[in-house]
Parts: C-alpha cells; structure tokens; sequence
C-alpha cells in the first residue's frame, strides 16, 4: 500500500459522505470501527452509518485536507482537516476538525478501523431535539 | 522494556498503555522517548498537532498533577496493530494556569519487528 492509494480510499470515503452512501460506508470499514466526535461521543459502525437513514444528518460538503499518511506494514495513519457543511435534524451542523483515519490491510482488503474528530479551537454543537 | 505477557498483544499492548501513561504523569522524558515512534503525530483537545520531540519537550511548561482514566477499551487488530481508547480526567499546569479537563483519548500503537510504538494520539474534549 503506498499513500496515493490511500489516497484513494480517502476519496471514496469522502464521495460516500457527501452521497450519504452507506453501502459504500460499509465496505470501506471494519466491523470494530469506531468514531470519536468532537465532544468525545463513540459511534460503532452501525451507528456511524445510521447517521444517513431517514435524512437525520446531510452531509452537502465535506473537504479532507492538509493530509499526512504514515504507513507501518499493513497499517496506515492519516492526519489531516476534515472540513464540513452539513445539517443534522435540519439544523446546521458545519465544523472544521483535526482528524485521525486508521487504516488496516491485515485481512485483505484495506478498511478503516477508525475516525476521530477534534474541534479546532471551540466548536458549538448543534441543538438536537430530543423526544 | 520490551513485554511478553505470552504473546498476548492485547495484554503486551495495556501494559505499554500503563507505563506511558505514568510516563506523562511524572513527565519522565526517557520513558516517553522509548516509547512513542519516530514519526509520532497528536492531535490536542483543540486540534493542535505536536510531532514527537514538540510532544516530549511540552512537559517542561506542562505538569500533570492528577491524570485518572477510565472506560478503556482495547482493540488488537492482527499482530502489529491495536488501538487503545479510554477517557481521561486530568489536572494540570500549563504555563501559569490551572487546567482540568475530560477528555476521550485514542491511542494508535503498532509493532515495529520486536517493540511496540505508540504511533498517534489523539484528544476530543467530552461534551455535556
């Protein structure tokens, strides 16, 4: 694996958001992944994909930048600004964060075995109604 | 210290976890050098990133006082690779001021041949 192909792993990853396209969401990451919010919320895969089903968030822009990629073996760590307009429950949810994607190509397939997601600088949430 | 804990990884993993983590609460820079890869990246509560050597020279304006975790979850993928998430209550001194802060921490450690590195760090502020 070289960092251009991760590269475009990244990029299938980042269309995918923006399509809201679970399936592709689901072959791109491993039954343990996780993802850790902004605020520090984990998210396992099922309910990472479930964040499209019913409209609940949209994703209409979403820029994955300034990326570095260490490759160790079958491992890949990525560094970069994840940049993103978006609504959840119809109401904004755009931030820009510093994020860490792991990679891993032990089974095979390369797929993602993690997200985190840190605010840069403050980050206001937005206003989730709750029934 | 290279562990064995019988080819564990999950176990050799919670160890090396341990001692870094003591390592940062008593600022003990040869520790810390041994154990965080060269090539080293940590993403900070406010997205700042520090490299390996910015990482270890931070303690001489930062000093734990209380670093406690919890809810620690640790994943071994294969041999080489695991992945260690837990919550983290600390105070702190950074420069002048007082800090405390809660914070979800993942940690990203993969073996290199013969030892374990610890690869990226990285911190989310834990919301309300």
């Amino acid at each position: 694996m070289t960092s251009n192909q991760v590269a475009q792993l990244e990029e299938r990853w980042r269309t995918a958001e923006v399509a809201g396209d679970t399936a592709t969401l689901d072959q791109l990451t491993a039954p343990e992944f996780r993802l850790v919010g902004p605020l520090g919320f984990v998210l396992t895969k099922p309910q990472w994909l479930q964040r499209y089903q019913g409209g609940g968030l949209v994703t209409t822009a979403l820029e994955w930048r300034e990326v570095d990629t260490q490759i160790v073996g079958d491992t890949a760590v990525s560094v970069g600004i994840h940049d993103q307009q978006a609504s959840y429950q119809g109401r904004p949810s755009d931030g820009t964060f510093r994020s860490i994607h792991v990679w891993q190509g032990g089974g095979g397939e390369w797929q993602l075995l993690s997200i985190q997601l840190s605010p840069i600088g403050t980050f206001t949430p937005p206003r989730v109604e709750r029934p | 210290m290279t562990t064995s804990r019988g080819g564990d990884p999950g176990a050799e993993v919670k160890d090396l976890q341990d001692e870094f983590d003591r390592a940062e609460l008593h600022a003990d820079a040869a520790v810390l050098e041994r154990l965080i890869a060269d090539d080293f990246q940590s993403i900070g509560p406010k997205g700042f990133v520090l490299d390996k050597e910015q990482w270890i020279s931070r303690h001489s304006y930062f000093r734990y006082h209380a670093l406690d975790t919890s809810e620690v979850d640790i994943r071994t993928y294969g041999d080489h690779t695991a992945i260690v998430r837990n919550v983290q209550r600390n105070r702190a001194t950074h420069r002048d001021d007082e800090v405390a802060l809660t914070v979800r921490v993942s940690q990203v450690w993969i073996r290199y041949e013969a030892a374990w590195r610890l690869v990226a760090i990285q911190f989310s502020p834990m919301g309300a």
